[in-house]
């Protein structure tokens, strides 16, 4: 691969709305990364729920809330209940709240999401185990970001 | 002033957007679940969800605003209209937070929002008031003396209402001891206060509201009147400028109680104060609007000055450079308001898919608006399609060209407003200016379902 074709494969990258991008052929392993330190604009803004359902039913987005996900990965969503930036230490010297494959149940914190300096506690809201951690710390984070998914 | 955060939606999140943009500002939306394909936040440079459908969780709620000012380094804030344009304690967050918040100080919106407040300002500049109590009545027997003193009909109207609501009509003794206690009640479920102040109700009134604007450096304008009868249960359907029952002489003498009112209360940014007229041509006033208004698209079109522009330079601490003699009114300007409603079955709300919408457009229109073709309307906020805002150098000409405007105007999919606007211009009464306020509501009652 020459360096014209890693250009145009970070600029395919940087348009979608994927973050990671990994190719792989017998003679070398490319790795494309997205920083995510800012929230994307609205054109790239992932949006969590499939907008025809949104609109349609009267109560659509509760029931989805703490059900299964849709398309993608099993298990449900912890997602922020608020706008902040997200934490996922108590403290920046101490320990993740969790980790991948720790076991939570509904009041376990798994993480904080911080507003005007006041540190919100988020509980997990359900029992399972801690399959993946979708934020990074100190993300900014709006209302419904998928923060950690449990199965 | 670099990034402002609109919080609203709708088409004042659209115009307030427009005005920062034409500033070189930069924007953010704000949205609930409901609104994620809202023209507002595919207009705005960015955008944060703040809540679910519902306002209370997503719209009036104050903690995601700020934060989403916060994570977004906004360092302004537009209210617009409804929602919390009008919420001393949120404008005072904002203050406290290092926020612009476009519009008056705090203390200006506390003391003109409460209306017994700003019955009593007006008052102390020599302005005329409706006859009514001084501030609340407090109960049944103090509320009947004060009735008699003025006569029957009279008002009984909740002191932190708005928007048409919060309002009863007493016609007699017995009438006022019964509906004393259910406006109470009501005022207290709707608006958290169950004080109530008593207005004598004057008959068969036009209502023409005065637009005014004041800077940080003690300027004051009045931007001409907007005719504003043509209501139903309160609430607009149609605006006007000029009002055809206003001459240059009251228009000149309206504008400076207007301001008169607004100095006095140190007001600053825009503001619209509202006044009825009698048959005698007698005004009295009624209340002040301290914010942006739906209808400030009349006032844009009738002087040339872009209202929303104003307002964020003035919040910019701009001293603006106008004077009011340079302030011109020419033409005769509508608004037409295009609500997803039924006006053949009482104006029921008609939410839905937009399957098609296609806006009129050319010369001496133009379309206020957040939809589009493919838009569903959410049935949790406000029923408005679009405004249309039409114009002449006279009244008969801007009606003719609102007749071509509205004919072009296809929307289909839900049940709109349009058919009762085509039906008006037709109308005797309104093309002789031979209405008042209770007009419609009578037409409704006399069973009229506004086709021919």
């Amino acid at each position: 691969m020459d360096i014209k074709q890693i250009k145009e494969l970070m600029t395919h990258l940087e348009e979608s709305k994927l973050t990671k991008l990994i190719f792989k052929n017998k003679d070398y392993e490319l790795h494309l990364e997205k920083e995510s330190a800012n929230l994307p604009p609205a054109r790239q803004r992932v949006v969590h729920t499939d907008s025809e359902s949104a609109f349609q039913s009267e109560v659509p987005l509760k029931g989805e809330r703490g059900g299964s996900a849709k398309v993608d990965a099993p298990g449900s969503y912890v997602t922020s209940p608020m706008v902040g930036t997200y934490y996922a230490t108590p403290a920046p010297d101490q320990p993740q709240f969790v980790k991948v494959g720790d076991k939570v149940d509904e009041n376990t914190v798994v993480c904080i999401v911080e507003a005007m300096k006041v540190m919100n506690e988020v509980k997990a809201g359900m029992s399972g185990v801690v399959a993946e951690i979708l934020a990074d710390n100190s993300q900014p984070v709006e209302f419904g970001t998928r923060l950690l998914r449990i199965i | 002033m670099k990034k402002v955060l609109i919080a609203n939606r709708g088409e004042i999140a659209v115009r307030i957007i427009r005005a920062c943009h034409d500033l070189g500002l930069q924007t953010v939306a704000v949205y609930s679940e409901a609104d994620a394909e809202a023209m507002h936040v595919h207009h705005a440079d960015e955008a944060i969800c703040i809540g679910e459908p519902p306002s209370a969780k997503s719209y009036l709620k104050i903690a995601n605003l700020i934060a989403a000012c916060e994570v977004t380094h906004a360092d302004a804030v537009h209210p617009g209209y409804g929602f919390l344009s009008e919420n001393a304690n949120f404008a005072s967050i904002c203050e406290s937070c290092n926020l612009t918040f476009i519009g008056p100080p705090s203390h200006a919106i506390a003391a003109l929002g409460d209306k017994s407040q700003a019955k009593a300002m007006a008052k102390s500049v020599k302005c005329p008031v409706i006859p009514g109590s001084d501030g609340v009545v407090r109960d049944v027997e103090a509320g009947l003396k004060e009735a008699r003193k003025y006569g029957f009909p009279i008002f009984i109207k909740a002191v932190a209402g708005g928007g048409g609501k919060g309002i009863r009509i007493a016609y007699s003794e017995d009438d006022f001891i019964k509906k004393f206690m259910a406006a109470r009640t009501e005022a207290e479920v709707s608006f958290n206060n169950p004080d109530v102040y008593l207005e004598k109700m004057i008959v068969n009134p036009r209502h023409i509201e005065v637009q005014v604007m004041g800077d940080q450096h003690g300027q004051y304008f009045y931007l001409g009147e907007r005719d504003c009868t043509i209501q139903r249960r309160r609430q607009k359907l149609i605006e006007e400028a000029p009002s055809p029952k206003v001459s240059d002489s009251l228009r000149k003498k309206m504008g400076e109680s207007a301001v008169a009112i607004v100095r006095a209360a140190k007001y600053h940014s825009v503001g619209t104060v509202e006044f009825l007229l009698d048959e005698a041509g007698d005004f009295y006033f009624m209340e002040v609007n301290t914010r942006i208004q739906v209808e400030h698209t009349v006032t844009e079109e009738f002087t040339g000055i872009d209202l929303l522009q104003q307002q964020i330079l003035i919040a910019q601490g701009e001293k603006l450079k106008l004077k009011q003699n340079d302030i011109e009114f020419s033409g005769h300007v509508f608004e037409f308001r295009i609500n997803a409603e039924n006006p053949a079955n009482q104006f029921s709300p008609s939410p839905g898919l937009l399957e098609h919408y296609i806006p009129p457009g050319g010369p001496h229109v133009r379309v206020d608006s957040a939809c589009y073709g493919g838009y569903r309307i959410p049935p949790n906020y406000d029923s408005m399609i679009a405004k249309l805002i039409v114009k002449g150098r006279t009244r008969e000409e801007a009606i003719r060209h609102a007749k071509r405007a509205l004919k072009e105007f296809h929307i289909a999919g839900v049940h709109t407003t349009i058919p009762f606007h085509q039906f008006m211009l037709e109308d005797k009464k309104f093309l002789s200016n031979d209405y008042t306020i209770n007009y419609i509501d009578n037409l409704l009652s006399e069973g009229c379902n506004f086709t021919r």
